[in-house]
C-alpha cells in the first residue's frame, strides 16, 4: 500500500474489505523472494565449449565472481542483471548448483517471467546501469506485493482506483492517506493557447473538458517502476506517455487520453455529437460506424476519439510524437453506457465514466499527469490549460438525525460517535444543531441522502458489531393462502403415492408442442414468444406442462430409466385477449411397469395404465376437497386443473 | 415467525421488475440481470423482488411474508447458472423494524437450516432497493472456516442478499418512509441446496433423472 502513512499486514487488509463490502481476494503474491535476488554485472562471456546455445558468463555479485551457464541471447559484458543464488526459489523450484554439459553453473540469470515481474520470457531481465552490485532486486520494486481483486459494488464508482481503495482502508485503520496530485511545472514562455483550441458543442454529454499541451517529449519506452506497476496488473506497457496516462487512471480513476497534437487537423479539438454514419478507425484497429447518440472528440475535419470510449487510431501517440495534447474530460455516464453498448466496445476507461469520475478533480488530475509525462518523457508543459465546463455542481449537502441512524439500525449510537465515524471517511460536517448539516466529498457521487449516510455509519461501525435481536414486535400471522395449502397438500399427496417432483424449465419450442399433438389445439397454440431466447429449443413459453413431461419420460428412456412415475406443478403461459396470461398447472406422467399386486409373492410385472393415473386423481380431489372428480373423455388429454 | 407465503406473476413488467425497485432505465445493475425479454414492457422476472412491490401496493403494514418461485436469467447453462432457477424472497414492514431484527431474524434462519454451531456474518452490498444492504455469509462447514475447495478457500458461503427497505421504494408505493421501516432478503435455494448436499452442477435441478430426483 503506497498510498498509506503506515503498512498494514495484507491479511488484515483482506479482512478490512470484506468488512466494508468490497470483497477482496489475493489473486497472487509477486516477489516474495526478491530480496534474496542479488543484481549483478557481467564480465565476461564464452561460448560452451561443447554446446552451442549456451554461454558461460562470469557475473561479479560484489563479493564474488560466479560462474552461470545461460541460454539467453541478450547478454553482454557490463550488462546488470538479476542473479537467483543457489538455495533461492523461483516460480516453485530451487535454485542449486547445476552442471550443464560439463561446465559447473553457480546460480541463475534471471528473465522477466521467472522473476514474475511480467509475462516476457525472451532473454535475461536488464538492469538500469546505475543499479548496485551485490544489492537486491528488493531494494528497487519493493519486497514484492500481492495483488488483491476487489469486487466494487456498481454504485462506488470511487473505488475504481487505488486511491479510492487506499481512502476506504484508510478510514477503516484510522491510518492518514500519503498522497498528493503533483502540480505541473510550467514553462512560462509558452502558452497552450499558442498552439491548440478546443470548442464544447454539447456540454449534456460532456460537462467538462480540460487539456494540457506538452512540447518536445521523447517517446520512448516507460523506465522500469512505471512498466511494473502496469504489468503486475496486466496491462500490457506501450510507451512512456501512454503508459503514464494509463498509471494515472489506475491510481485516481480519471481516464486519459493523449493525442500526438502534430497530428490533429487544424490544432483544435471539437466535442461533438458524431454525425449520422461517420466512421472511426480506433486505437485497437477496429472501425466502427458511428450515429448521432455517440459523442466523439474531433479535430477540425474527422473525428479522433469516442470520447470516454477509445481513442482513434490516426492521432495516437507514436514512435514519432513530438507534442502531446492531454485530455482529462467528465462524460455523461448514461451516455457512455449506452455508447459502449451500442458499440459493443467495454475499455477500462468506459467503465470508469459509466460508474462516474470526480467531475471536480478533472483539472488537478490533468495537471499531475502533465507533470508525470515530464518527468518521465521529458518536454515542457505549456503555461495554462484549456478547461471548458459551464460551471461545476456544487457539492451535496445532506442532512443527519442521529435518532434516525438508531431507529433503521438498532443501535444505541451516541452523536458523537457518529459524527467521528462520519468525519474519519472524508463527510464534512458543517453544523450540528438541531441535526447534522453534512457536506459528502466530490468523490462520493453515491452519497444523496440521508439513508445513504446511515450506511455508511454502520459500514464502519461494523455490520457486525450491530446487535443481533429476534422481531420485537408481536404480529397477527395472516392465514395462508388457498393457493398455498393446495400446492402444499398436493406436495405432500403425490410422494405418498410414489411420484417424485420433476422441474422443468419454462421455456419449450413450436415443435415441442408438435410432438405432444396439441400444436392446432386452442389454448395451447396461443404461446408467448421470447424475443431474445437462448436457443430456438428455448424460444416460447410453454403452453401445457404436457411436453415437459413427455420430455422427461424421453430423457429418462435414453438412460434406461423405464419407470418414470413423476409429477410438476408450474406455471404455464398464453396469450390472452388484451393481456397474457399466466396459470399454475399439475401434471402427472407415469410410464413404465408397476406391480400387478403389490402382495403378491412372486410378485407380477405389469405396465402402468390409465386406471394408476385416475386413482391418483381422486386421491388428490378427495385430500384437498373431499369429493370425487368427474372424468369426461377428452380428445387429447385428461386435465384436472386448480 | 409469522411469515406468509406469497406468489408473484413470472412473466413480470418492466416497472415492477425494476423502476418500482429504484433501478430505473440505463442503472448499471440492470446489467447483471440480463433479462428474456417478451416485448418492450414484459420480461420473465430476474428476481422474486418484484412480490415486495405487489404485495406493498395491496396491503398496508404491518406486513411479513415470503415469495417463493421462479427467475430467469438469460445466462448459458453451465455448472453454476442457468436461465431459470428459483429465489425465496421476503419482506417485513412495520412501525419500528431495524437492521438488528433483520439479522437476528435471519441469524435464526441460518441456524436451523445449518446448525448452530455454524457462525453467521453480515458484509455490506449493494442493492438498489434496500439500504442500508448486506449479504448473508455462513460459515463453511467443511472446513470449519479455514478454507478449502467448497468455499473457494474464503472459509464462508454466501447464502443470501438482504436489506433495510430503501426510503425511494416506499416512496413509489405510497407508504411513509418517515413512518415505517422494513427489511427485505432474497435468497437462491438452487445455491443453498447444492451447499447443503454437495452437488456441483446446477443443470441436474432440471434434468430430472429418475435417479437423482429418487435422492431426496
Amino acid at each position: 500500500m503506497d498510498y498509506l502513512e503506515e503498512e498494514i499486514p495484507v491479511k488484515e487488509v483482506i479482512n478490512a474489505l470484506r468488512n466494508l463490502g468490497l470483497y477482496g481476494t489475493i489473486q497472487k503474491s509477486i516477489g516474495a523472494n526478491w530480496d534474496k535476488i542479488i543484481i549483478g554485472e557481467i564480465k565476461s562471456i564464452e561460448k560452451h565449449p561443447h554446446s552451442e546455445n549456451l554461454l558461460i558468463c562470469k557475473v561479479d555479485v560484489g563479493e564474488k565472481l560466479l560462474n552461470i551457464v545461460t541460454g539467453a541471447k541478450n547478454v553482454f559484458v557490463g550488462a546488470k542483471v538479476p542473479v537467483a543464488l543457489p538455495g533461492v526459489e523461483i516460480l516453485g523450484e530451487v535454485i542449486g548448483i547445476r552442471e550443464f554439459n560439463g561446465i559447473k553453473s553457480e546460480g541463475m540469470l534471471c528473465s522477466e517471467y521467472e522473476l514474475e515481474f511480467s509475462e516476457d520470457k525472451e532473454g535475461i531481465m536488464i538492469l538500469p546501469e546505475d543499479f548496485k552490485i551485490g544489492s537486491t532486486f528488493d531494494t528497487y520494486f519493493g519486497k514484492g506485493d500481492f495483488l488483491i481483486d476487489v469486487e466494487v459494488p456498481s454504485n462506488r464508482g470511487d473505488c475504481l482506483s487505488y486511491l479510492g481503495i487506499a481512502r476506504e482502508i484508510s478510514g477503516y485503520f484510522g491510518v492518514p492517506l500519503k498522497f498528493e496530485f503533483k502540480k505541473a511545472q510550467e514553462k512560462d514562455d509558452i502558452s497552450i493557447k499558442d498552439f491548440a483550441s478546443c470548442e464544447v458543442l454539447d456540454f449534456d454529454l460532456c460537462p467538462r473538458f480540460t487539456l494540457r499541451f506538452i512540447k518536445d517529449v521523447k517517446i520512448g519506452p516507460s523506465p522500469l517502476w512505471l512498466r511494473w506497476r502496469l504489468e503486475r496488473v496486466g496491462l500490457r506497457s506501450i510507451n512512456n506517455v501512454v503508459d503514464i496516462t494509463n498509471f494515472i487512471m489506475l491510481e485516481t480513476g480519471q481516464p486519459l487520453h493523449a493525442y500526438d497534437f502534430d497530428l490533429l487537423k487544424g490544432g483544435k479539438l471539437i466535442v461533438r455529437r458524431a454525425k449520422e454514419g461517420e466512421k472511426i478507425v480506433l486505437i485497437n484497429g477496429e472501425e466502427k460506424i458511428l450515429d448521432n447518440d455517440i459523442l466523439v472528440i474531433a479535430d477540425a475535419e474527422r473525428a479522433v476519439g469516442i470520447g470516454g470510449i477509445m481513442g482513434g487510431k490516426d492521432t495516437e501517440i507514436n514512435d514519432n510524437t513530438k507534442n502531446v495534447l492531454l485530455e482529462a474530460a467528465y462524460f455523461s455516464p448514461v451516455n457512455i453506457r449506452r455508447s459502449a453498448r451500442k458499440l459493443g466496445i467495454r475499455t477500462d476507461a468506459s467503465l470508469r465514466f459509466e460508474r462516474n469520475v470526480d467531475i471536480h478533480r478533472t483539472a488537478d488530475i490533468l495537471d499531475y499527469a502533465a507533470e508525470m509525462i515530464r518527468l518521465v518523457a521529458g518536454g515542457d508543459i505549456a503555461k495554462d490549460k484549456i478547461d471548458i465546463n459551464k460551471g461545476l455542481p456544487s457539492l451535496t449537502k445532506v442532512f443527519l438525525r442521529p435518532e434516525r441512524v438508531n431507529k433503521i439500525l438498532g443501535t444505541n449510537l451516541k452523536e458523537d460517535e457518529i459524527v467521528r465515524i462520519l468525519s474519519k471517511i472524508g463527510f464534512d460536517i458543517k453544523s450540528r444543531n438541531p441535526v447534522l448539516e453534512i457536506e459528502v466529498p466530490s468523490y462520493r457521487q453515491d452519497i444523496k441522502e440521508e439513508i445513504d449516510l446511515i450506511e455508511e455509519v454502520a459500514r464502519f461501525y461494523g455490520y457486525n458489531n450491530i446487535p443481533s435481536v429476534p422481531l420485537q414486535k408481536g404480529h397477527i400471522v395472516d392465514p395462508p393462502l388457498t393457493e398455498e395449502i393446495i400446492e402444499r397438500r398436493i406436495r405432500e399427496t403425490l410422494p405418498s403415492l410414489g411420484l417424485y417432483e420433476a422441474i422443468n424449465y419454462s421455456f419449450m419450442s413450436v415443435k415441442d408442442l408438435e410432438k405432444a399433438g396439441i400444436l392446432n389445439t386452442e389454448p395451447f397454440n396461443l404461446f408467448i414468444q421470447i424475443s431474445n431466447p437462448l436457443s430456438e429449443e428455448n424460444s416460447v413459453l410453454r403452453t401445457s406442462l404436457l411436453p415437459s413431461l413427455l420430455n422427461v419420460a424421453q430423457v429418462n428412456s435414453n438412460r434406461q430409466q423405464k419407470d418414470v412415475f413423476v409429477y410438476e406443478i408450474g406455471k404455464v403461459f398464453y396469450k390472452g385477449k388484451d393481456e397474457y396470461i399466466e396459470e399454475k398447472h399439475l401434471g402427472i406422467l407415469m410410464t413404465g411397469e408397476a406391480y400387478k399386486d403389490p402382495w403378491s409373492v412372486p410378485y407380477e410385472i405389469r405396465k402402468v395404465d390409465f386406471y394408476d393415473l385416475k386413482g391418483i386423481v381422486e386421491t388428490i380431489f378427495e385430500r384437498i376437497w373431499k369429493e370425487e372428480p368427474t372424468f369426461k373423455k377428452s380428445n387429447f388429454v385428461v386435465y384436472a386443473s386448480f | 415467525m409469522g411469515f406468509q407465503v406469497v406468489y408473484g406473476p413470472e412473466l413480470e413488467t418492466d416497472y415492477y421488475n425494476f423502476t418500482a425497485l429504484n433501478i430505473p432505465s440505463d442503472h448499471p445493475v440492470r446489467e447483471s440481470h440480463d433479462s428474456f425479454y417478451i416485448d418492450k414492457e414484459h420480461l420473465l422476472r430476474t428476481q422474486t423482488s418484484p412480490v415486495q412491490i405487489r404485495v406493498m401496493e395491496k396491503k398496508k403494514p404491518p406486513l411479513r411474508v415470503v415469495a417463493p418461485g421462479k427467475c430467469y436469467r438469460r445466462d448459458m447453462p453451465d455448472a453454476t447458472h442457468s436461465p431459470m432457477f428459483h429465489q425465496i424472497e421476503g419482506l417485513a414492514v412495520d412501525t419500528d423494524i431495524t437492521f438488528a431484527e433483520l439479522k437476528g431474524v435471519l441469524t435464526i434462519f441460518a441456524h436451523r437450516l445449518f446448525g448452530k454451531e455454524r457462525k453467521v456474518y453480515f458484509i455490506p452490498s449493494y442493492f438498489p432497493f434496500t439500504e442500508p444492504s448486506a449479504e448473508m455469509y455462513v460459515e463453511c462447514g467443511v472446513c470449519k472456516g479455514v478454507g478449502c475447495k467448497a468455499c473457494g478457500y474464503s472459509g464462508v458461503l454466501e447464502i443470501l442478499g438482504c436489506g433495510m427497505v430503501h426510503p425511494e421504494v416506499f416512496r413509489i408505493v405510497g407508504i411513509d418512509p418517515e413512518k415505517y421501516t422494513g427489511f427485505a432478503f432474497g435468497m437462491g435455494p438452487d445455491r443453498i441446496a447444492m451447499q447443503i448436499y454437495g452437488i456441483d452442477d446446477i443443470r441436474l435441478f432440471y434434468e430430472n433423472d429418475i435417479r437423482f430426483l429418487k435422492q431426496f
